[in-house]
């Protein structure tokens, strides 16, 4: 009985949690008082005041005067940061619908909308660059609530496919947020890949462009009639009599500022020829062009240092297997059982995206790839991968800022910026960080556990590759460390196993022991809830790999053991205390 | 207890095979590495690099049968190559100090295999949204790493003309590659190969097989009279659009030595249209036109549209019928590209023959046999030996047909196509003659540099090999069988 | 109309199928590779009735036969192509449903019979013919149980008599999952999940039929000579010879999992196996050996799965056959037949015995049908299919000079060798090239 009531109150309080959000939103004049501040451009005040008066920060400083009338806020042994400003939105746009056919779908292409996307009245097909986000804002406040726990406090929202998508907002994350609240509009035009689909009897739409070859072609077409619409244009204002009135063409008026280099485009290219294509297309026009998504840039590194203008990297990783030159493996003599270490050394390539980037002198800010959850988990791996912590922090604020033209507002705690701010206990990028509160154009917002997965979400790869049913909450990291009993459900009957893991960040090691003897191993990955890890193991005197992969959920794990020719098996298992 | 070698000697009682599987477990590899330089080249390579051994700056094949398909074979030759190209071909050559030798006793040495009419190694293949899409272009979807290429490497191709499909009566612009498999996709281009554009006829174009959404309407053309109709239709746009540009500049330098005050506005340019671009290209005789067809009478039909418009078809490929137009193909000096027997997969290929490549070269048209296939791209030597087979061709002119005909076709024959001095090194070696049963490729080099080489590739029976060594006696005994 | 118009010609001017004369003839002064039995240099192969009379160094030519002096030349049995789709389809793909009859509908077919579709004057089958091939699997595909292939010469007036073996086994397809070697399919992508899901449907389904017919089977064995006899059921009634192990299950299969499942179902039912396709037999080679199931292989001209080895598919049969494998080719085509030798001939350039190449397209094929005491070697006794050629055919150079089947010396009449005919002496137009 008294279990039962238990759990209706954790319910009640979850529901609370669901639905009082803009009750714990809080306006007015603030004082954080005893915090440690991160100001990114001004160093780290290790035990300061901020104050907050219409939305901006007033003052922050180790000894700011605390004003009469502010709330004070005694953040003793937490951190400031300033807020995380996520590029790779989708927030409250409808997407273009995906193609019917199915098969002509670009790859990268994601399911249309993110969870919560508004459903317009108008059928969008990608082929829009006169879309101006703000005007159709419409996000829901699971979605923006979701988003906050993780940090972020503004995005760039823009649909997530197509190959005129529409030009962007840079929308701060207040509840109820619409066009009256937008930070920036336009930002810049988004472009893609992704065409109709339509094609030679693959059904769908058979409108042009079909295909990534019709797509390009398409996109330089406009390029060039945007030039002469910019011409026509420009030879009326001169001369309005004797020359011919220009035709109304708001999509090529939407582009004359990208030809003329007043507005950039985002351009999503997500692996290296998708890059090096847009960069082309960049350099024929002379077209302000940011690669949106970069995860393969470490493999066109010349052509963006070329390029000469910022990146907005995805974390979200793509699968080695999918990355270019993957297949140059099927083409060569490799060790047995080759795949697993590949797999890791790959994965470990793509999580140094980000730091091969900064070596390489190419600028960029870390966006999520529209996998909100997972997207500080992913920081941590950039950092674990080389990319140093307090780049990856600048990475997240103020170069994003810079990036969407928002320098002088937002990005960094500095008197005069908007009080965009995160409050956590812990390293906001260390493993054990909690948000505990952020402040959105200075109203507070409390932040509670993220909900559970269903409820939340923030999209799905839009950028890399989403993986199947991982969107949802952000899970906390899974503690791998200490021992495991383990029983695999093989062909003859169940077999224990013994676990022994030491857990280092998103990796860990360790021992496994059974009456097939005992092997060590390192290279564990931590992916979320995800574990994986592999050991060799002799069976009479030959030797072989297994290869485990399994879900922790708190003190239980399951998942599958693989075992090179024997086959798949089932296992389970829990902690010890 | 450590897994690990003594371990395993001990448990198993331990064969070699045993121990040498253990040692590539542990990442000690190299005692099954292969021996070349090719494999050794990184310790720990990225999984997203292809080792390509670097170029010899002087490589010798030696004491090997050149077929030259320009001159003639050569018993027991040597081919001299310096930085990529070759400097010397012959009988009895002095082998320069310090070049890399490749013994080529008892192998057959041929130019690389140049396949007219490819798909290979791309994104996209038709823009099928319209039957004119002469702006497309297969650069644009070009990819570096799929393993086709390496298979047809394995086919000792060396070039490949890639593409668009033919769903359309003008595709796209096309692209002339090497095979360099490996190296970063712009590296791929075949630098100073003319640029192309690809046109269909016939079946394909009008989508008679393709079944129409409800709702949707029908693409134009549905006859072969509405594919020669779109044709002319683009052409004669183009034509006008020639004429604009070329008012134009006359305007404007008209414009630009008017000095007088009254002179107004600078001429307006015409709107740039990437459609019509490259068929103004094709009317100047800047492009090449590769034309899908199948039937006498769509080729003629064609023949005459380019008539009228002041150019030539480049290349009639799969040209089914060609045998029946063979010397209007060579009055109007088309080359053909063909299968070497594909018949009888629709109905405009049913008056196809195996002998249409005898007929062709017999009366004096360039004729190749393309793969049009990733899967025949590897074994097109065997495909041109049937040009032998149907119609007694000679040897030699059987290897043109997939070497130094393609060559000319594709106006890459200063490059490559044959074993001359001064040529790109891309180079095959048979074990045995090209066209001979149980012969196969041992090496492909392009540019001197080795892209394939048998002794180190990954066969079935290194895929044996290993699985022998990692497969556990249980597993072994499980399986019920004795492998 | 202009196909049409062919066809009459070629009908009316030339029978594509003769009976067999009555008198004897010689091929003379040829090297014979009899396939069973030793090479013999300079000898001499008698025909008569349709029948070798007699092969030897020092055999005497009989009065009145016709001679055939083949000097130079080099005389083989005929090729068996182990499956093709001759006479059941005219033109592939694109030609929409008229022209095959490749397909029935449904999942279990086996009551059908290739015969009965067979047209004996496609005109793919002469082009067929003048390669050295003279007998032939056909049979239709890719249903779980698709019918009863049969095994006919490349000569006849009717399907009937054409045909060597009219119901020479039961064409089945073992379910497949999997990255394919092949096959692959235009369907929306599976999940691995969906694909285990199917496969476990239609193996099971597959399963659950060949249990009803072993049920069937064994009641009409028990009720033979009652008056007790259940009510007939076409479908189970053709698989009995199937589940009493005399009319072979030939299982088109490509992955060793597909392999082992097929011996699971030998086991379980008793079944007289043949596998067909088998990219991945080598993984199994040893066990199929020593099962002594024969494999079918080809066509060798297919891509591998994207990361197996190159010359996976080109390797396959030698590491059979090394392994004491019974193997065969088969093309798995109308038109493609004609390239059965080529297919082999890669075989042989990634590691199979040339000899034994020669084997797995004669008798080996015969072995496999049971009919080796009629086919597959150059025998006194054993039908006249009988190709002389100049050279080994596997070589793409060598043309045949004459084909026998039956003893009947076939006409070169096929569509090609008359479109070249009439086309190379097409006379030089004087306008040519003016549109």
């Amino acid at each position: 009985m008294q279990r039962a009531w238990s759990r209706a109150a954790t319910l009640c309080a979850a529901l609370i949690v669901a639905f009082a959000s803009p009750a714990s939103a809080q306006e007015g004049t603030w004082a954080l008082t005893n915090a440690r501040i991160e100001t990114v451009t001004h160093g780290v005040i290790e035990r300061g005041t901020i104050v907050i008066r219409d939305g901006l920060i007033v003052a922050v400083a180790a000894d700011a005067a605390v004003p009469a009338d502010a709330r004070v806020v005694d953040l003793t042994g937490r951190t400031v940061f300033p807020g995380i400003i996520d590029l790779t939105s989708s927030l409250g746009v409808a997407d273009a619908a995906p193609p019917a056919g199915g098969r002509g779908a670009a790859a990268a292409a994601a399911p249309a909308g993110g969870p919560s996307a508004q459903s317009t009245e108008r059928r969008f097909v990608g082929l829009e660059p006169e879309r101006l986000v703000a005007d159709e804002l419409k996000p829901t406040e699971a979605d923006i609530s979701a988003a906050r726990g993780v940090g972020i406090t503004a995005v760039l929202t823009a649909p997530s496919r197509g190959a005129f998508r529409g030009r962007s907002a840079l929308v701060p994350l207040r509840d109820s947020v619409g066009a009256r609240e937008v930070i920036r509009s336009p930002v810049a035009l988004h472009m893609g890949y992704q065409g109709t689909g339509g094609g030679f009897g693959g059904g769908g739409r058979a409108q042009y462009p079909g295909t990534l070859l019709g797509v390009i072609a398409y996109e330089r077409q406009h390029f060039y009639d945007a030039r002469r619409q910019a011409m026509l244009e420009d030879r009326y204002k001169i001369s309005p009599r004797g020359t011919p009135r220009p035709p109304n063409d708001e999509a090529l008026d939407a582009l004359i500022p990208v030809v003329k280099g007043e507005m950039p485009v985002f351009f999503a290219a997500g692996n290296e020829n998708e890059i090096r294509r847009a960069l082309g297309i960049a350099h024929e026009f002379g077209i302000q062009m940011d690669i949106v998504g970069a995860t393969e840039g470490f493999r066109a590194l010349d052509a963006l240092q070329a390029a000469k203008r910022p990146v907005i990297v995805s974390v979200d990783y793509p699968r080695a297997p999918d990355v270019t030159g993957w297949a140059y493996r099927s083409a060569q003599r490799l060790p047995p059982n080759d795949s697993a270490r590949a797999d890791s050394i790959g994965a470990a390539q793509l999580q140094g995206n980000a730091a091969a980037l900064m070596r390489a002198g190419v600028k960029f800010a870390l966006a999520s790839g529209g996998r909100t959850a997972d997207f500080l988990p992913n920081v941590r791996k950039a950092i674990a991968a080389g990319l140093p912590r307090d780049s990856a922090l600048a990475d997240l604020t103020i170069r994003p800022a810079e990036i969407a033209g928002v320098a002088e507002q937002l990005g960094s705690i500095e008197t005069g910026k908007a009080a965009d701010l995160v409050i956590t206990d812990g390293d906001l990028l260390g493993d054990s960080a909690k948000v505990k509160m952020v402040f959105v154009d200075g109203i507070r917002y409390a932040v509670e556990p993220p909900p559970p997965p269903q409820a939340a979400g923030g999209g799905r790869g839009r950028f890399g590759r989403g993986g199947p049913g991982r969107g949802g909450a952000a899970p906390e990291m899974a503690q791998v460390a200490g021992t495991w009993d383990l029983t695999v459900q093989g062909s003859e009957g169940p077999t224990e196993a013994t676990a022994t893991l030491t857990q280092n960040g998103a990796t860990f090691s360790g021992n496994m022991n059974s009456h097939l003897g005992s092997s060590d191993f390192t290279g564990g990955t931590i992916d979320g809830r995800h574990v994986t890890w592999s050991h060799s193991l002799v069976i009479n005197g030959q030797s072989m790999t297994a290869s485990w992969s399994g879900d922790i959920d708190g003190t239980h794990i399951s998942g599958t053991v693989a075992a090179g020719e024997m086959g798949s098996f089932p296992f389970t298992g829990e902690k010890k205390p | 207890m450590k897994a690990g070698p003594r371990d395993c000697l001990t448990a198993g009682g331990g064969n070699i095979t045993t121990v040498l599987a253990l040692v590539a477990l542990v990442g000690l590899g190299q005692a099954v590495k292969p021996s070349s330089s090719l494999a050794q080249a990184a310790p720990a390579p990225s999984p997203f690099a292809m080792p390509v051994p670097a170029a010899a700056h002087l490589l010798a094949i030696t004491n090997a049968t050149i077929m030259t398909a320009s001159h003639g074979t050569i018993q027991r030759g040597t081919v001299i190559i310096r930085d990529g190209r070759i400097a010397e071909v012959g009988q009895n050559l002095q082998v320069p100090a310090g070049a890399q030798v490749i013994d080529g006793t008892g192998k057959y040495v041929i130019p690389g295999i140049i396949d007219a009419h490819s798909h290979t190694a791309i994104e996209a293949v038709n823009e099928g949204t319209k039957s004119v899409t002469a702006e497309v272009r297969i650069e644009d979807a070009l990819r570096q790493d799929p393993i086709s290429l390496y298979r047809e490497l394995a086919g000792g191709v060396t070039s490949a003309l890639v593409l668009h499909g033919s769903a359309n009566t003008i595709g796209g612009q096309s692209i002339t590659i090497k095979l360099r498999y490996g190296l970063p996709v712009d590296s791929m281009i075949f630098q100073g190969a003319p640029p192309g554009i690809k046109f269909a006829l016939g079946e394909n174009v009008r989508q008679t097989n393709v079944t129409v959404p409800a709702g949707q309407q029908r693409r134009f053309p549905y006859t072969r009279m509405g594919v020669e109709e779109t044709l002319r239709d683009a052409f004669t746009r183009a034509s006008e659009y020639r004429a604009k540009w070329t008012q134009y500049r006359a305007d404007s330098t008209a414009w630009t030595h008017n000095r007088a005050r009254t002179r107004g506005l600078e001429p307006l340019p015409p709107a740039r249209d990437l459609e019509l671009d490259p068929l103004v290209e094709v009317m100047e005789g800047k492009r090449q036109v590769h034309a899908h067809s199948y039937r006498s009478d769509e080729i003629l039909m064609l023949m005459g549209v380019a008539h009228d418009f002041g150019f030539h078809v480049n290349d009639f490929t799969h040209v089914l019928e060609g045998y029946r137009v063979a010397d209007e193909l060579l009055a109007s000096g088309s080359t053909a590209s063909t299968f070497a027997d594909m018949w009888a997969y629709k109905f405009e290929a049913y008056y196809a023959t195996p002998y249409n490549a005898a007929i062709l070269n017999e009366r004096g048209v360039v004729v190749s046999v393309n793969s049009d296939s990733d899967e025949r791209a590897r074994r097109l030597y065997q495909e041109a030996a049937k040009g032998i087979h149907y119609g007694g061709m000679s040897e030699d002119d059987a290897l043109k047909m997939i070497t130094l005909n393609p060559a000319r076709q594709l106006g890459i024959s200063e490059h490559t196509g044959s074993i001359d001095v001064g040529k790109d090194a891309d180079i095959a070696i048979f074990n045995g003659h090209p066209f001979a049963p149980s012969s196969r490729v041992e090496m492909t080099l392009i540019d001197g540099r080795v892209f394939f080489d048998r002794s180190t590739a990954p066969t079935l029976e290194y895929r044996m090999q290993q699985l022998r060594q990692r497969r556990p006696a249980a597993a072994r005994a499980a399986s019920g069988g004795v492998e | 109309m202009k196909a049409c118009a062919v066809l009459l010609l070629a009908a009316l001017t030339v029978p594509t199928a003769l009976t067999a004369q009555s008198r004897a003839t010689a091929i003379t002064n040829a090297t014979i590779i009899p396939v069973v039995g030793q090479r013999i240099d300079r000898g001499t192969v008698v025909i008569q009735d349709g029948k070798i009379s007699a092969v030897g160094a020092n055999v005497p030519v009989p009065a009145g036969a016709e001679v055939i002096d083949a000097s130079g030349m080099f005389v083989y049995p005929g090729l068996v192509d182990g499956g093709t789709q001759l006479g059941l389809t005219e033109i592939t793909e694109q030609g929409g449903p008229g022209p095959t009859d490749l397909r029935e509908l449904g999942d279990f077919n086996p009551a059908d019979r290739a015969l009965t579709a067979v047209n004996p004057f496609s005109e793919i089958i002469p082009t067929v013919r003048v390669n050295g091939i003279t007998t032939v699997i056909t049979a239709p595909n890719g249903n779980q149980v698709s019918g009863q292939a049969a095994l006919i010469d490349l000569n006849g007036w009717t399907p009937r008599e054409m045909a060597e073996i009219p119901s020479a086994g039961m064409i089945m397809t073992y379910p497949r999952s999997g990255p394919a070697g092949r096959g692959g399919g235009f369907g929306p992508p599976q999940t691995a999940d969906q694909q285990r899901e199917r496969v476990a449907r239609e193996a099971h389904a597959l399963h659950d039929y060949l249990a009803n017919a072993r049920a069937y089977a064994d009641v009409a064995r028990r009720t033979a000579d009652s008056s007790t006899h259940p009510a007939i059921n076409l479908e189970l009634e053709a698989m009995v010879p199937v589940m009493r192990g005399e009319m072979p299950a030939i299982f088109d299969v490509e992955t060793a999992a597909q392999i082992r499942g097929v011996l699971v179902m030998a086991d379980s039912f008793g079944l007289k196996v043949i596998l067909r396709g088998a990219s991945y037999a080598w993984e199994m080679a040893d066990t199929l050996a020593a099962r002594h199931i024969p494999v079918i292989v080809g066509p060798t001209t297919e891509l591998p799965g994207p990361t197996d080895p190159y010359d996976m598919i080109y390797a396959n049969p030698g590491v059979l056959a090394r392994a004491g494998v019974q193997i065969a080719f088969q093309t798995n085509s109308a038109p493609d037949s004609r390239n059965l030798a080529y297919n082999a001939a890669l075989a042989t350039a990634y590691g199979l015995d040339p000899d034994e190449a020669l084997r797995a397209l004669t008798i080996n094929p015969a072995r496999i049908f049971g009919v080796q005491d009629r086919l597959g070697s150059i025998e006194a006794g054993k039908v006249a299919n009988i190709i002389v050629a100049t050279g080994d055919p596997l070589d793409v150079r060598t043309t045949m000079r004459y084909v026998f089947i039956r003893g009947v010396n076939m006409p070169f009449n096929d569509v090609h060798s008359q479109e070249y005919e009439r086309w190379r002496n097409r006379p030089r137009p004087a306008a040519a090239g003016k549109p």
